[in-house]
């Protein structure tokens, strides 16, 4: 159980029993009290019941958000030359996977998530761009619906791409694929600094052009901007633009993770606060028009032991046959100390998967020490297991957690029906940085907090 | 099995989880493809069809040989054709 300090209150939440509440100071101290077995305070009625509730059937936590998923990298060559990108792209061999490599692996998945009493075959395709890839990209998706049909699996594909890509791709999208997350850093000027085309162009009225064609198609579509310090300020603005513009289902945010590339391109992430403030404003113009505002770690699914792939039993499979439980760069988790290498898939000969290594990984995500005395330990549960919260990371908050809990919290005062203090909170720095920088959330650190 | 081919006029059709339904509007005819077929049909609606790429395809979908592929799309072409769905390109 944890309580933070939320304006002139204190939000207390118990993420394994789903439970929150906005109280005053002596009621956390009564519950506190109760929460280390000093009994002396009899609460009264509204605290006894609320302590029922805080302490009442706990829910496992899920290892991630569902059924695992099966991420497929068809090449990781990019038509784009994002200034930030650290995925090598440019660099990156133009090999393409072999789709039959593919296929086994949608077998075996298929398998496995029968195994597991799910019925759905959900398949990520991703790059560099999985678009480059195109013929690639076709059979696969259609292996694995026949795969579907044959055995009464539901497919469910998303598919991760820039945006800038042939109109003839347009139908095959709109007809096959059921969430298209593109990425859009705002507007023009914003987007066409970050993302351009090899010859240094911009890429947004080609992208713009593409979402309007998507828009009279059924799939889901999750615009996905990498906000910089030059955007973070304009952040509900930059939504409510977008709204006006184009037809989509979900706005998305992420933290620019800075990198030598952002770095000579003159780009810094983000002031953490004032991310937070923009992710919790933004989501008034966006549910104006029922667009959902999704910040991964934050969001509010339930308990569970990851917000990234990494941990969920999803395999990630490379255009050289390697598959893996991350996708960024082998080289980046291995300079952390990190092994997530899970086996290989050969056209020919199959799968195969290193069984004990996927648990071992999985179980990686249950020892977070930063994460140990703070509120979003189950809903966050260490971000980036690579670059948030690697083995032997700093014990103290970084921006990331100071984003994510204020974010969190926001979400949390939403919840619970307090819009008007989620406002007030997103717009007071100072009760925002108290927020972010409370040292131990943990009820039962109530009495010894400095 | 060569040459370009693409749906006749009139012709409209709908994605569905297990395959493609082709409505052929004028004689109020509805045709369910399902698949390898219905992989067959997408390449020739997304102009992406040549007669090696839906060998590959058709290969991958059913794990036959060439010269069996080869068979059967040579018979799906043609009896798209002969019930009105497709025309020379």
């Amino acid at each position: 159980m944890y309580a933070v300090p939320v304006l002139e209150q204190w939000l207390v939440f118990a993420p394994l029993t789903w439970t929150a509440a906005v109280v005053n100071e002596p009621a956390v101290t009564v519950l506190a009290e109760h929460a280390a077995g000093r009994c002396g305070l009899a609460p009264d009625e509204s605290v006894a019941g609320l302590w029922q509730k805080l302490t009442g059937r706990m829910v496992a936590p899920r290892t991630g958000d569902g059924p695992p998923k099966l991420v497929i990298m068809p090449t990781r060559a990019c038509n784009m030359r994002c200034v930030y990108c650290d995925f090598g792209a440019a660099d990156a061999p133009h090999a393409t996977l072999d789709p039959r490599a593919a296929c086994r692996l949608a077998e075996h998945f298929a398998a496995l998530v029968r195994a597991g009493g799910e019925n759905v075959l959900r398949v990520h395709l991703f790059g560099g761009e999985p678009l480059v890839a195109r013929h690639c990209t076709e059979a696969i998706v259609h292996y694995v619906r026949a795969l579907c049909a044959r055995t009464g699996m539901t497919p469910w594909f998303e598919l991760t791409t820039n945006g800038l890509f042939d109109e003839g791709l347009i139908p095959f999208l709109g007809d096959y694929i059921d969430s298209i997350v593109v990425s859009l850093d705002g507007t023009e000027p914003l987007h066409d600094y970050n993302r351009r085309r090899a010859d240094g162009t911009g890429t947004y009225a080609g992208i713009a052009a593409n979402l309007h064609r998507l828009a009279g198609y059924p799939a889901e579509l999750c615009l996905r901007m990498c906000v910089t310090d030059r955007s973070v300020g304009i952040m509900t603005d930059v939504t409510a633009r977008l709204c006006e513009e184009f037809r989509f289902d979900i706005m998305s945010f992420e933290m620019l993770a800075e990198n030598e590339c952002s770095c000579a391109a003159g780009l810094t992430a983000p002031d953490p606060l004032s991310f937070a403030a923009g992710v919790l404003a933004a989501e008034g113009p966006a549910s104006d028009v029922g667009v959902r505002v999704v910040y991964g770690p934050s969001e509010l699914v339930g308990p569970r032991t990851t917000s990234c792939p990494l941990g969920r039993g999803t395999l990630m499979l490379s255009p050289d046959g390697g598959l893996a439980a991350c996708y960024v760069d082998p080289q980046r988790w291995k300079d952390r100390g990190l092994y997530l290498a899970l086996g290989h898939v050969d056209a020919l000969r199959g799968v195969c998967v290193d069984e004990e290594r996927l648990k071992a990984i999985a179980a990686l995500t249950a020892s977070k020490p930063r994460c140990d005395r703070c509120f979003c330990r189950y809903t966050c549960a260490g971000g980036c297991h690579v670059d948030h919260t690697p083995p032997g990371c700093s014990l103290e908050y970084d921006d990331r957690c100071r984003a994510i809990r204020v974010t969190t919290a926001g979400r949390l005062l939403r919840y619970l029906g307090f819009r008007a203090e989620a406002d007030r909170l997103a717009s007071d720095v100072t009760m925002m940085r108290l927020l972010a920088d409370h040292p131990d959330d943990r009820l039962r650190s109530w009495g010894v907090r400095p | 099995m060569g040459g370009e081919v693409r749906p006749a006029p009139g012709i409209a059709w709908v994605v569905e989880q297990n395959g493609v339904t082709v409505v052929d509007g004028d004689r109020g005819a509805l045709v369910s493809i399902a698949y390898p077929y219905a992989g067959l049909w997408a390449m020739i609606v997304g102009g992406t069809y040549t007669a090696g790429r839906a060998c590959d395809l058709v290969m991958l979908l059913t794990g036959m040989d060439e010269g069996a592929v080869e068979r059967q799309i040579v018979g799906a072409l043609s009896s798209w054709r002969g019930l009105g769905l497709l025309e020379a390109g």
